[in-house]
């Protein structure tokens, strides 16, 4: 969508004439999102848009105020009522004393807004970061909780002398103050050093780093060994020192590889390797970026692999590079809030749109240099040869629908009551079949389907090109699986002591939750649950991929993650919640909301009133999440790779620069399919692609 | 994907539309680079001449600059002798002008010498430095496999996914009472001799105030009816994870029976546990 943005830009006067063609009947492929019953929103997963995503605010403040110039700013409102900030979050881990520890953490607001430009001058260097690295950490330390207990929290300072006194006295409890000032000066120290070194000086600020380390160390186990509630600024620090003194070791300061040069490194080893405990690496800390990441290969847990280099450009660009907010949160669905308004806009510049065309083959020619076919299955054929209308109208705003309308297809009804779901991988079922030509059908062909859809949209591709077979083999995805309930009673009343925060390193198999009251208001409840809560995580895959045949996969999958997600909600879910258990203790299940628009009859009553929540499994190829593993990022291809004069390649699975699987790394992978096909936008535009 | 404005049913165009070459087809990774790709474009070039930082230059292009900046300054002094000479012979020469131009020419030689020593010490500790990244950092997977993540599964109030028994709930009375809140050290007893022992459990309270490891010790461990000498090599450290650990020496010949001693830290007076122990024969 980034790539059709670009390309259809007012500036380019309508040089471009731009289709996107779409299996199904909606936009955003595993970023998709849909109504069903109630208006309920029905998401892939959890989606946040973190403080640093600048090119994709910077694409959907640009879509806002287009639309607004064009006098549909009332279709979707400012980007600002869009998105909210959000700078709360949580980690779970078990508790030495039984149940679990919640470690919540406040991340200050910054200056700006996600998508501002950059400030003149400013560029990503690792100085840089080292420098923002002390600011955060002193604000960490002061705003970390550990079960409601603050370390030295921001909002004990009103200026009340007892409350003065209280802070003090947890000060001193830190082992004095003078302990705590010695952790942020060393911290500052280690950035100055940083911010002044040059590649000659490398020995000497390795040197100081390993004493400054060595001495943080001790001090920070001692503590440790005295009171365990500093086990998360323990981990937290451990895991700072090592990754200092890893790129320190390793060059990566100086480098013109930059990070790249620990891209073979497993993240943990590497930390590991220059002195992080074990039990730091087994912190809920960075348990909760591999569980973001999903970086589990399979989706086996007992196989965590990120890769060092992109794991700590991560790290660094959401922690430091962050503008506004930490994170934002999305209003409504995602499909609601990025792919309605700007497939509205595009409409509106004249992009046309082909839902319901999966390509099933991308020609080679046999000079073996160009695209010279595409290949379409018709899933379905509009009457009367109309465009298909995708959105409907839910709250008042233009939202995708969970299903596809029938009434605006040939053959519609029968395409429902025989359950056709043109989104999954194993249904080929089809209207027709339709070939476009080179030069007389298009020009240009920018391939955003996921990697692994590759090998079935372009086997042509896959088999004569080793580049390609490599980056199909070895660019690793794993399937993932979510469940939302909606509520009648809140999570206060439920037990979690809130404020509503997105909560990570949690017990498996849903490691990743989120309260998402706030999009209740968006749907079309007659009667509003109280809220509703999205689950998500990776799914394990089967010892053997299943085949092309295996038409009840996705069923099957989709059976698992509804035992998943209904043992979970009997299981680890009382630990955070409960209040939702019975005297019994008994999961409440007449909590859970049922539609409310007339799609059901009676609730079930008992455990069968999960049957009225929703659940999946995102199996099909082109849904499965891209993970970064180490090594892996030399097999991925670069949307401005020359090899095919007129092919270029987008998503997040792309060589984009930023090599994780986001909504920022598949935009500015978009962009880069852009300025490959019309030298538009700049390379320097695009933020961060030239980062370490 | 993008088409021609003629959609549809244009004849074939006699060769493929190509996209343009990109200026580059990589990220710029490193810092120099990039603040020189993005900045700005000045109306105003910089000297063609003007060498790069020292800080950005390889160690031979140092070495480089070094040398030419010495020859400069020499040139320029040698230069500068050859006109106070040639005033000389001239009869040009202003006796008042005599020592400062001494002076100038004796300082400017103090301070080139200064700089090539100061120079070459510099070069020698950047060789130096150099040989110094000769150790390499370890290859990936040498240093051997860090563990998964361990489950996040509570431990406390017998929890399993698969029970149906009755949790803890605001709602209801926990049908058993928890178990008492474990706020003690984990402590890991190692045999350093040939001495069959074991250690038998012992629970540790925490320190009250920071300790380290150096600072616990214990009493000397001894037979309840003093049949064996008492055990007095006992050390504690702290493993990578954070356990406390007791280092042990038993004596050859040590009498097998019981042996016990309290931990204490001097930093508090209340004992931390009891360290028991049994030597089997």
């Amino acid at each position: 969508m980034a790539t059709a943005w670009e390309l259809s830009r007012p500036e380019h006067r309508g040089k471009y004439e731009v289709t996107v063609y779409q299996e199904g009947w909606r936009l955003g492929g595993k970023g998709a999102s849909g109504r069903g019953p109630s208006g309920r929103i029905e998401e892939h997963g959890l989606h946040i848009w973190l403080g640093f995503y600048d090119n994709s605010f910077r694409m959907m403040r640009e879509c806002h105020a287009e639309l607004d110039a064009g006098g549909m700013g009332d279709l979707y409102g400012d980007w600002q009522d869009a998105w909210t900030p959000e700078n709360d979050i949580a980690l779970c881990s078990a508790s030495e004393q039984g149940g679990f520890a919640n470690w919540r953490a406040h991340m200050p607001p910054r200056p700006g807004y996600p998508g501002d430009p950059l400030p003149q001058g400013q560029v990503f260097t690792l100085p840089y970061y080292m420098a923002k690295a002390f600011d955060l950490f002193r604000a960490l330390i002061l705003d970390t909780t550990v079960n409601g207990h603050g370390v030295a929290t921001a909002t004990e300072s009103t200026g009340e002398p007892d409350q003065l006194a209280r802070r003090i006295a947890k000060l001193v409890k830190l082992g004095s103050f003078a302990t705590t000032a010695a952790l942020a000066e060393a911290l500052g120290l280690l950035a100055s050093l940083s911010r002044s070194a040059t590649p000659d000086d490398a020995g000497t600020l390795l040197t100081s780093l390993e004493r400054v380390c060595a001495s943080m160390r001790q001090w920070l186990e001692d503590q440790w060994l005295a009171d365990s509630s500093n086990r998360f600024l323990w981990e937290v620090a451990d895991l700072t020192l090592a990754t200092v003194v890893g790129m320190t070791r390793h060059n990566v300061w100086f480098d013109p590889r930059g990070l790249d040069v620990i891209e073979d490194f497993e993240c943990r080893e590497f930390l590991h390797m220059h002195g992080a405990s074990i039990r730091s690496l087994q912190s809920p800390f960075l348990r909760g970026l591999y569980d973001l990441s999903m970086g589990y290969v399979n989706g086996d847990l007992n196989r965590p692999s990120l890769s060092a280099g992109q794991g700590l450009r991560g790290t660094l660009r959401t922690f430091f590079g962050y503008r506004g907010a930490f994170m934002w949160r999305m209003r409504a669905g995602m499909g609601d809030v990025v792919f309605a308004p700007l497939y509205t806009a595009m409409r509106a510049r004249g992009v046309k749109f082909e839902f319901f065309h999966r390509l099933t083959n991308m020609g080679m020619a046999k000079s073996g240099d160009h695209v010279e076919s595409l290949t379409f299955d018709v899933q379905a054929r509009t009457k009367d040869a109309r465009d298909y209308d995708p959105l409907v109208p839910v709250a008042g705003r233009p939202c995708w629908p969970s299903t596809f309308d029938p009434d605006q297809l040939i053959d519609g009804d029968r395409m429902v009551s025989e359950g056709w779901n043109p989104e999954s991988h194993w249904d080929r079922r089809r209207a027709d079949e339709v070939t476009l030509e080179v030069s007389e059908d298009f020009d240009f062909v920018s391939l955003g389907v996921g990697v692994g859809a590759v090998p079935h949209v372009a086997p042509e591709f896959v088999a004569r090109d080793p580049r390609w077979k490599a980056m199909c083999e070895e660019v690793k995805t794993v399937a993932s699986q979510a469940f939302q309930v909606w509520m009648t009673e809140d999570l206060a009343k439920l037990g979690w002591p809130g404020p509503a925060y997105i909560t990570g390193a949690f017990e498996k198999p849903f490691d990743t939750w989120c309260d998402m009251a706030h999009v209740v208001p968006e749907e079309g409840w007659k009667d509003r649950p109280a809220t509703s809560v999205y689950f998500c995580a990776v799914l394990p895959d089967p010892p053997e991929p299943p085949g092309d045949e295996d038409g009840d996969y996705p069923a099957r999958r989709t059976e698992e993650v509804r035992g998943n997600a209904e043992d979970f909600l009997q299981g680890p879910i009382r630990e955070v919640w409960p209040g939702a258990f019975d005297l019994q203790g008994n999961f409440r299940w007449e909590i859970l909301k049922a539609p409310d628009d007339g799609s059901i009859d009676t609730a079930p009553v008992g455990k069968d009133r999960f049957a009225t929540q929703y659940w999946r499994a995102n199996v099909n190829p082109s849904d499965r999440y891209v993970i970064h593993t180490p090594g892996s990022y030399r097999y991925r291809i670069s949307p401005l790779d020359m090899t095919y004069d007129n092919l270029t390649i987008c998503g997040d699975w792309t060589d984009s620069g930023f090599h994780s699987g986001c909504v920022e790394g598949a935009v500015m992978s978009g962009l880069l399919a852009a300025h490959a096909l019309c030298g538009s936008p700049k390379l320097e535009d695009i933020t961060a692609y030239d980062h370490p | 994907m993008t088409t021609p404005k003629s959609t549809g049913s244009r004849p074939k165009a006699a060769g493929h539309a190509k996209r343009p070459v990109p200026g580059r087809s990589d990220p710029i990774r490193t810092a120099a680079r990039i603040e020189e790709a993005h900045r700005p474009p000045s109306q105003y070039a910089e000297p063609a001449d003007q060498p790069p930082p020292l800080d950005e230059m390889a160690i031979d292009q140092a070495v480089a600059n070094v040398v030419k900046n010495a020859d400069d300054v020499l040139n320029q002094t040698v230069a500068q002798a050859r006109i106070a000479a040639q005033q000389l012979r001239e009869g040009n020469y202003n006796m008042r002008d005599v020592p400062v131009d001494v002076q100038i020419m004796g300082l400017r030689m103090i301070r080139l010498a200064r700089e090539l020593s100061e120079t070459t010490l510099n070069v020698c500790e950047q060789l130096l430095r150099q040989f110094t990244k000769v150790g390499r950092p370890p290859v990936p997977g040498q240093p051997g496999k860090v563990p998964p993540f361990p489950s996040t599964k509570p431990t406390g109030y017998g929890y399993s996914p698969a029970s149906q028994a009755a949790p803890p709930s605001s709602y209801g009375t926990p049908q058993t009472a928890p178990p008492p809140e474990r706020t003690g050290l984990e402590l890991t007893v190692e045999f350093d001799s040939q001495a069959k022992a074991i250690a038998h459990p012992a629970h540790l309270a925490k320190p009250r105030l920071p300790v380290t490891p150096d600072e616990i010790s214990v009493t000397p461990l001894r037979h309840p009816t003093d049949k064996g000498d008492a055990i007095v090599d006992v050390a504690f450290t702290v493993d990578i994870g954070g356990s406390l650990i007791a280092r042990i020496a038993i004596p050859p010949g040590q009498h097998p029976g019981v042996y016990s001693g309290m931990v204490v830290t001097h930093k508090q007076d209340v004992p931390l546990g009891i360290l028991v122990i049994e030597v089997i024969k």
